[in-house]
């Protein structure tokens, strides 16, 4: 494991521990910039595609929300998938359990904006209610179960929708075993906000010249993608896991954190340690 | 292919900052609050 994978690793801890430390709950006017359910009864912030949710549904226009996926887009486009999503987390340890993977292309990544568009804005507006909460497998896991098995008359009244639901959470956890983090790529509509900002973003992925488009990369990705063929793409959630190869690099309004082109191993052999 | 102009992506996050102010100056930070505390049971499901 490389240094930077070993400080993600921390951070993505760190970040799971902080969002629900259980103490500090004045803090849940504060949108957490991953999908944290504010249901969870260690939640100490709130849940953004929530707070969305739930303000387009009481007639509000979601100015401060909207804002906050702006600035934090425009500052680090969708690091905060790659770094601090405990839910991402969870898809990146179930995936160490399946040696062999099902490569799936990031091509189908448009299916997350439909979700967006559909259960996150449009639903909750038509139907007044949360509807992406409903079948959101992070909240099941997060709240729904911890809930059910925390309080009796919330076991009394579970109903279908909550069966759905971990029929759902099910689905996904065999999908994150056998297919590279796929809510991320696939369904999450926090994902989908924040992928147009990777073009934008301060922080930016930067490939060398001297790379030789050998896909070493694209099998250590936790998103299984190819960083020469476009580093900034909505598709890559900056873990940084491939800046392991001296060709890749990273800058932050300009300035190189990780040089591209440094001295340094290139292709598959700079990755050996990552394996 | 042409990098997007550092200043541009200032002036966005500029643009970000201005809609927290505003938003929270039109009650939603309190919105949400209110909306985070209560339990909403949409997690398991109901509501």
């Amino acid at each position: 494991m490389g240094n930077t994978e070993r400080l993600r690793n921390y951070v993505q801890i760190g970040a799971a521990v902080l969002q629900n430390s259980y103490f500090f709950k004045g803090l849940k006017f504060c949108p957490t910039p991953s999908l944290n359910c504010y249901a969870c009864p260690l939640a100490v912030t709130a849940c953004p595609m929530g707070s969305l949710q739930n303000l387009i549904l009481k007639g509000y226009l979601p100015l401060a929300v909207t804002g906050f996926f702006v600035s934090l887009g425009a500052a680090v486009g969708r690091a905060s998938c790659g770094w601090a999503c405990p839910f991402g987390y969870v898809q990146e340890l179930l995936g160490k359990l399946g040696r062999k993977k099902v490569r799936v292309s990031n091509e189908y990544g448009w299916l997350r904006y439909v979700i967006l568009a559909v259960t996150a804005l449009a639903l909750p507006f038509i139907l007044k209610s949360p509807i992406f909460c409903k079948l959101c497998p992070a909240g099941t896991l997060e709240a729904g179960i911890p809930l059910a098995l925390l309080d009796e008359e919330i076991r009394e009244i579970i109903g279908p929708l909550f069966w759905l639901k971990v029929g759902l959470l099910v689905a996904a956890v065999w999908a994150a075993v056998k297919i590279k983090r796929p809510f991320c790529r696939f369904v999450c509509p926090l994902g989908a906000i924040y992928s147009p900002f990777n073009r934008i973003s301060a922080l930016r992925m930067e490939v060398h010249g001297k790379c030789v488009r050998c896909d070493a990369c694209k099998e250590i990705c936790p998103v299984d993608m190819s960083i020469y063929e476009g580093p900034n793409s909505g598709a890559c959630i900056r873990c940084m896991k491939c800046t392991g190869c001296s060709a890749v690099g990273v800058s932050f309004l300009g300035k190189e954190i990780i040089k591209a082109g440094r001295e340094g191993r290139i292709g598959r052999a700079a990755y050996d340690r990552q394996r | 292919m042409k990098k997007f102009p550092i200043a541009a992506t200032v002036a966005i996050f500029m643009l970000g900052a201005a809609l927290i102010v505003a938003g929270g100056l039109g009650g939603e930070f309190r919105a949400i609050f209110l909306n985070a505390t209560i339990l909403c049971l949409s997690c398991i499901g109901v509501q």
